[in-house]
């Protein structure tokens, strides 16, 4: 596509040739640049949206069981759109499965943990990103390690523990240890911590701000992308935490949704329909808090670039 | 788990058990131990107790069913109150281990028969034997029952309920196939099942769209066979010290297990637990893809509420020669040998064996309890149904206990291979026997 | 001594005054003030645990009884004799180091897609991390019904469209080693996780780095390579180490394909599958421990487990130490 009008060869003034063609040439540069650009966007596009549906067909599957009878969904070829649709399931799930109960204990555990759990988090890793102190390195790794030894071997001393304490039965078990940070969490904030600029700390300090006060007045502020993150990373865990809840609770009344979701399926028969459900019920507490949280992820900003 | 650095011993009033129990965590922990240990003596205290008792789940409404009646025996025996905890099937068995790992297990501690010999090889019940009303409260259920709750003399639980199979059938299927519906009391030969079958199989389009059975739920039909054949399998089905496969019989038992796979009679594995031929007990009989299925006591209830006995009969499992066997399971109760009270679990587990048995027929099992099982028959619909039961009852044989786990898996590999026609009958009779019998005396 | 004196006009309620701030106020000591509340927790809930797993990997113990120590016959046992253990090894050497490289390419793809602003955004956002936000069972039955066989399963009806015959993923007795395969596949569901993290990585690089190349007049590419990776290297050295851990300690979908795509024979299924062939670390772990109740044995195999864990993490921070950039660090 040229450039409407001026051809460049009507001057006769030696310089000017010169200059028009480097006008030119950046013009073309530039529609060159929109074109590319048009195209690589429209190449994304295809990309995403043929991932997508290939995200999206295990929960097209389930949304469609969810809605049917027990043999339709079985019949194959696959029934993709059930003929009646059985909204009655969802009401099962929460008449006679009681999930509502289940959503609103796994809410309040998994709000709390992820508020808990985060802040204190957020402190040890600026410990551990900003400070200098003997022990550093080796507790690092320390942390580090707890995370490699697999679980399973610890639940018995760990319970065993908690009987000692008199905790078994109640919230505590459950609540008490986030009160102390998670190690994933203290090396996902660290590490974004360590690229933040050194700068704008030591100006705060320099305006007399506490170590507590740079923390929350210069850290967090840049930090809400990590901070989204670990959030949502956070509630997942506890919303599908099966373990704790089973072994240290035991009624009803505080039973949680991963451990809901298996009362569907007993050893004669299982629900799967109304199970499907049930799937669907759990995942959508998660999506919509995940579907707000992360628009925030983007409006972290570092504040006053420092040229 | 006893674990580490300190331990202390508390004597229990049922003899030497230790219970371990270990000092917690440096900065946080309290005192070291609980310093409970004693339970109350004697016969049921004067102040009221509260006990807790686990069981795993059947389905919303049967939960809540065995809730009520388990909360029932305290109208009998008020200074007892009983705590139900129901929890699904895998997560019941792994809080179980996790508590009396723990030292803090319930006190009513539901028993199933194929997960129990482990918790009655390692001590985690205590032995009943101990409690001097034993031979009273047992005297009225099933022998070889209470057998089967026995554990190297000790008896480790009271069972409470029969797991028995029946062969449900798909009346529609079978009228269209032209095969006559099975006798409700006679069991079917094998060998006319087998012709039946051959007319329920049925290919569509190159891939089978029905099968004649489902076996999937009637494990170990194979020890069924080898002992309708005659044979013997193990010497004593309750941790056995010798397994026999590689007889006559056995191999026989075995070809004919393995013919129900090569000739298209049964659901392939692959596709039994998945997938439309995987459907549950009763769903399977309505989905119009198989024609046999296992129908159990639990399912009755529902073939009685949804009208289902148009569409579905029972007759118990085949027989060879007139012999019928079917191997099955002892669902039982057993105290937690780190109880805090003992005598008043005890007391449960007598009532629940007997006056409770009426009501825990209908929740659950076949009652062990004769009076019990013979009084269903008045109670229970459909009624046709419980003469089945009631005939296959006769051939009740209980189904292997053994606390090696290793043994259960190596049977599994080698039955998988048979089935998918990897290993002939003969090979697969001598790796049974030779693995089988190596795992079982690594066991001891 | 006056340790806290009330607050002046302006200033937080007490403040710590005299010795006891000056002691503060070193860098040294903040630094472990802030660390502590991890520490307690440690010392409270994690270190009896720890020792009780060093201690009793030297024990025979069962489910319930007393410990009994046998020195190392646990370990000898565990490298000689062990057959499940050493197909679990080979299988977690190539299900850890595809799945990782997988889960961290794909990750990274879809983040710097996904990074920009443009119409759909979020929605994609959204969709990507979806598979992550089911809870345990909700993934075990979604991922059955894709993998399942004949032409069942999600997979195979695609194939079929495309006229391709099905595949036995999870029940396949002539290749075994295609449930392993087909653990690999769900992968590619999962990658949500590290494109949030990279998102947020990536969000965390200043713009003036770019702005900086821009003028240099670096193309897409080289900014790329010269901003964009270095700048990322924190974050990336942290989504690496967490996923491979994390890849280690499998066990919930291994479980599932192994047990509940059951095909297996009797009421006791296998938790490694069909001929251990989806033997992994951790569902071996349960095996022993949980269905067999060795907790000494389980304990040892804890013990390895966690030192292959921490050689494998090991060369993977080696190797990230020559590269990685932290801009305002205190390295």
């Amino acid at each position: 596509m040229s450039v409407a009008g001026t051809s460049p060869s009507t001057t006769s003034v030696s310089g000017n040739n010169a200059q028009e063609q480097a006008y030119t040439d950046g013009v073309k540069r530039y529609q060159r640049g929109r074109r590319y650009q048009r195209l690589s966007m429209i190449l994304t596009y295809i990309v995403l949206i043929v991932w997508a549906l290939v995200i999206l067909a295990p929960f097209a599957w389930l949304l469609s069981a969810s809605l049917k009878t027990i043999n339709q969904y079985y019949a194959s070829p696959i029934q993709w759109i059930p003929n009646p649709a059985m909204w009655s399931n969802y009401i099962e799930v929460f008449a006679i499965y009681n999930f509502g109960t289940y959503v609103g204990n796994s809410l309040f555990l998994a709000t709390y943990s992820m508020i808990v759990s985060g802040v204190v988090s957020a402190l040890v890793a600026y410990g551990f990103a900003r400070f200098r102190f003997p022990g550093r390195t080796p507790l690092f790794i320390l942390m580090l390690s707890t995370m490699m030894l697999p679980p399973q071997v610890l639940t018995i001393p760990l319970y065993i523990t908690f009987k000692n304490l008199g905790w078994i039965d109640t919230f505590l078990p459950i609540l008490v240890p986030q009160i102390f940070g998670s190690a994933y969490s203290i090396f996902l904030f660290r590490q974004f911590f360590m690229g933040l600029p050194r700068e704008l700390d030591d100006a705060a300090r320099v305006d007399g701000c506490s170590y507590l006060g740079v923390w929350w007045h210069v850290i967090l502020p840049q930090s809400r992308p990590v901070l989204i993150v670990v959030s949502i990373f956070t509630f997942l865990w506890s919303w599908s935490d099966a373990w704790g809840p089973l072994i240290y609770l035991n009624s009803e009344q505080t039973r949680t949704v991963p451990l809901g979701l298996l009362y569907f399926s007993n050893g004669f028969t299982t629900v799967y329909p109304q199970m499907m459900a049930a799937t669907v019920v759990a995942l959508i507490v998660p999506v919509i808090l995940y579907a707000i949280g992360q628009r925030y992820i983007d409006s972290g900003v570092a504040i006053a670039e420092v040229k | 788990m006893v674990t580490s650095m300190n331990r202390r011993r508390f004597l229990k009033q049922a003899g030497n058990v230790a219970l371990a129990s270990s000092v917690g965590g440096a900065v946080l922990s309290a005192c070291g131990g609980p310093s409970t240990g004693q339970s109350a003596g004697g016969t049921s205290s004067s102040s009221p107790v509260t006990i807790t008792y686990g069981w795993w789940s059947n389905g919303p409404f049967k939960d809540n069913a065995m809730k009520d009646w388990v909360k029932s025996f305290s109208d009998k025996h008020p200074n007892i109150q009983v705590k139900p905890e129901i929890l699904t099937w895998s997560d019941y068995w792994n809080k179980l281990q996790t508590t009396v790992a723990g030292g803090n297990a319930w006190d009513i501690v539901g028993m199933a028969g194929f997960m129990a010999a482990q918790y009655f090889d390692q001590g985690a019940l205590l032995d009943l034997s101990t409690f001097s009303d034993l031979s009273g409260a047992s005297k009225n259920l099933l022998p070889l029952s209470v057998k089967m709750c026995n554990w190297k003399g000790k008896q480790m639980a009271l069972p409470v309920g029969l797991y028995v199979p029946l062969l449900g059938y798909n009346k529609a299927l079978l009228k269209k196939a032209g095969v006559p519906f099975p006798d409700p009391v006679t069991p079917m030969e094998f060998a006319d099942f087998k012709a039946a079958a051959a007319k329920l199989s049925i290919k569509t389009g190159g891939q089978y769209t029905q099968y004649a059975i489902n076996i999937n739920d009637l494990d170990p039909l194979w020890t069924d066979l080898i002992l309708m054949e005659g044979g013997q399998v193990y010497d004593s089905a309750i941790n056995p010290k010798t397994i026999t496969t590689n007889t006559l019989e056995g191999i026989k038992g075995l070809t004919e297990w393995q013919s129900l796979y090569s000739e298209n009679l049964a659901v392939p594995i692959g596709q039994q637990a998945n997938g439309p031929f995987g459907a549950g007990d009763i769903d399977s009989l309505l989905s119009g893809k198989v024609g046999f299925s296992r129908l159990v006591l639990a399912d009755f209830i529902q073939v009685q509420e949804q009208n289902l006995m148009e569409q579905i009969g029972v007759t118990p499992l085949f027989s060879i020669n007139g012999k019928q066997v079917t191997v099955s399971n002892a669902n039982s109760f057993g105290v937690f040998t780190g109880s805090k009270h003992p005598q008043e679990a005890w007391e449960f587990i007598k009532w629940a064996t007997s006056e409770g048995q009426q009501v825990f027929g209908q929740i659950s099992d076949l009652p062990a309890d004769n009076t019990a099982a013979n009084g269903m028959l008045a109670n229970t619909k459909p009624t046709e149904f419980v003469k089945t039961l009631l005939a296959a009852e006769k051939g009740f044989t209980p189904s292997v206990m053994t606390p090696n786990v290793q043994f259960s898996t190596d049977l599994s590999n080698i039955l998988t291979d048979l089935a998918n026609g990897k290993l002939t009958p003969e090979k697969a009779a001598e790796q049974m026997q030779t693995k089988g019998q190596a795992d079982i005396s690594a066991a001891a | 001594m006056l340790v806290l004196r009330r607050a002046g006009a302006g200033e937080r309620a007490w403040r710590p005054v005299g010795p006891v701030r000056r002691f503060l106020k070193q860098e040294k000591v903040a630094g472990w003030v802030f660390v502590a509340p991890w520490v307690i927790g440690f010392l409270g809930f994690n270190l009896y645990p720890l020792l009780a797993t060093v201690y009793n990997s030297f024990t025979k113990l069962g489910l319930f009884g007393e410990a009994q120590w046998v020195g190392l016959k646990n370990y000898q046992q565990l490298f000689t004799q062990d057959a499940p253990f050493g197909r679990a090894i080979s299988n977690m050497l190539i299900y850890v180091v595809l799945t990782t490289t997988i889960y961290i390419v794909g990750g990274l793809l879809l983040a710097l897609l996904l990074q920009h602003k443009f119409p759909g955004n979020h929605f994609f956002r959204v969709i990507f991390y979806m598979p992550s936000l089911m809870v345990g069972v909700g993934i075990g039955s979604m991922m059955v019904q894709v993998f399942n066989g004949r032409n069942y399963g999600l997979i195979n009806e695609a194939l079929g469209l495309l006229h391709i015959p099905p595949v036995e993923w999870l029940n396949n007795y002539d290749h075994p080693w295609m449930s392993l395969v087909a653990l690999i596949v769900t992968t590619f569901w999962f990658m949500g996780g590290a494109m949030l993290i990279f998102i947020a990585g990536l969000k965390g690089i200043s713009k003036t780095y770019y702005e900086a190349a821009h003028i240099d007049g670096a193309n897409a590419w080289r900014r790329f390579w010269s901003v964009t990776l270095p700048l990322l290297t924190p974050v990336l050295l942290f989504n690496t180490v967490m996923t491979l851990i994390g890849n280690i300690q499998a066990f919930a979908l291994p479980l599932i394909f192994a047990g509940g795509g059951s095909g297996s024979v009797g009421a006791v299924v296998s938790v490694l599958g069909y001929h251990d062939s989806l033997s992994m670390f951790l569902t071996y772990l349960y095996q022993e421990g949980f269905v067999d109740h060795k907790y000494g044995y389980a304990s040892a195999i804890a013990m390895v487990i966690f030192v292959i864990t921490l050689l494998m993490t090991a060369i993977v921070l080696g190797v990230f130490q020559r590269f990685t950039f932290y801009q305002g660090s205190s390295e």
